[in-house]
């Protein structure tokens, strides 16, 4: 007898920790040009009090979640301590929008962890977003 | 309506006595208030069709009150959604938006862990990424793709990588990925087939009405959860 097709779960979203989510959430909307789920979005008024953000593709597709860690201690990547576990991967076109995205991210509150665009083969930076949690920026 | 059902467990870190019912934020953990250790709690049931009763017992006044938030059910019609009352991100003219490409998982064996994904959830390697057919297997990144070609997942040998040790304390997880079922029995049949792939289950909510899901760990330690959306 054949067995049963297995099952295979469809990747929704990456989940990062923060202890402020709120911040974390607007970088990254910002950032990427993101929106909030409906729902997800700062209250109008009174205080903003979430455990738990959505932030998905215009088109409403998943794009990331942000997940309150009061406890949260960010990364110490690439020095030993905390380690990063997982980051994210973002591609630009080309070196200029390379440069125009390391601009972008340093104004939004980022930080570079390592400027490698004189990689002739890879050029890319790492950043750590304002939570710490690296990630790197590279023409592909 | 339905009742929650909750035992508690003793402690099974350090103290072995406290009984709390601590929830941890964002985790159907709680928190041990004698040993301040996290343990996950496996006997929260939910039995449908009974009247949900006051709460029976007494709650900590300081004790959070709101369910873990995470993940949520799934969100129905953006289309119909109201709109979003945040502006819209304002860039400069020409400006380019990155792109989010993939989530990448360090571990000391990057091969066995992206088998276990490649096997789990139906990718593929990009052209050369996949195991040679002699010699050592050394690759220090290897690169999971939908079967479109797209990236998925990618993997980052890390020759001093320590598993994370969520939900005891330790080693935070950082960041998880979340992956999404149609419903109950995809769920199930999905958990027993990351099990038989070297996964183990951290914490088993299935049964749970509002937010069904199950957190595993991955054959590096990384948690991952499985939801009904």
């Amino acid at each position: 007898m054949a067995a049963p097709d297995p099952v295979h779960p469809q990747l929704l979203h990456t989940v990062l920790d923060a202890r402020d989510i709120r911040p974390l959430a607007e970088f990254y909307r910002e950032f990427l040009g993101l929106v909030y789920r409906p729902g997800d979005e700062p209250p109008a008024s009174g205080p903003d009090n979430a455990d738990w953000l959505v932030l998905t593709q215009p088109d409403g597709r998943r794009a990331l979640a942000f997940q309150l860690d009061e406890k949260h201690v960010a990364p110490t990547w690439p020095q030993p301590g905390v380690p990063q576990q997982l980051h994210l991967d973002l591609t630009v076109p080309d070196r200029a929008a390379l440069g125009a995205a390391r601009d972008r991210a340093l104004e939004l509150g980022a930080r570079v962890l390592f400027d490698r665009t004189e990689d002739a083969d890879e050029p890319l930076y790492v950043f750590a977003d304002p939570a710490g949690h690296p990630f790197c920026v590279f023409v592909g | 309506m339905v009742t929650r059902d909750i035992v508690f467990n003793s402690c099974n870190d350090a103290c072995n006595t406290i009984t709390t019912d601590r929830r941890v934020e964002g985790a159907p953990v709680y928190r041990c208030t004698g040993c301040d250790s996290e343990w996950i709690e496996l006997d929260e049931r939910t039995t449908p069709g009974v009247p949900d009763p006051e709460p029976a017992a007494p709650v900590p006044a300081e004790a959070p009150t709101a369910a873990p938030p995470a993940p949520e059910p799934a969100t129905a019609a953006v289309a119909e959604a109201p709109a979003d009352s945040v502006a819209p991100v304002q860039l400069p003219p020409g400006a380019v938006v990155p792109q989010l490409m993939q989530t990448v998982l360090d571990a000391r064996d990057i091969r066995q862990l992206a088998e276990f994904y490649r096997a789990f959830l139906d990718l593929r390697y990009r052209p050369g990424h996949a195991p040679p057919f002699h010699g050592a297997d050394d690759a220090e990144w290897l690169v999971l793709t939908h079967p479109d070609g797209t990236s998925a997942l990618a993997f980052r040998a890390d020759d001093q990588h320590v598993a994370p040790t969520w939900p005891k304390k330790g080693v935070p997880p950082q960041v998880h990925i979340d992956l999404s079922v149609p419903d109950l029995p995809s769920l199930n049949a999905a958990c027993q087939r990351a099990v038989s792939l070297g996964a183990r289950i951290l914490a088993d909510r299935a049964t749970h009405s509002d937010d069904s899901l199950v957190i595993l760990a991955d054959p590096a330690g990384h948690p991952f959860c499985i939801v009904v959306a």
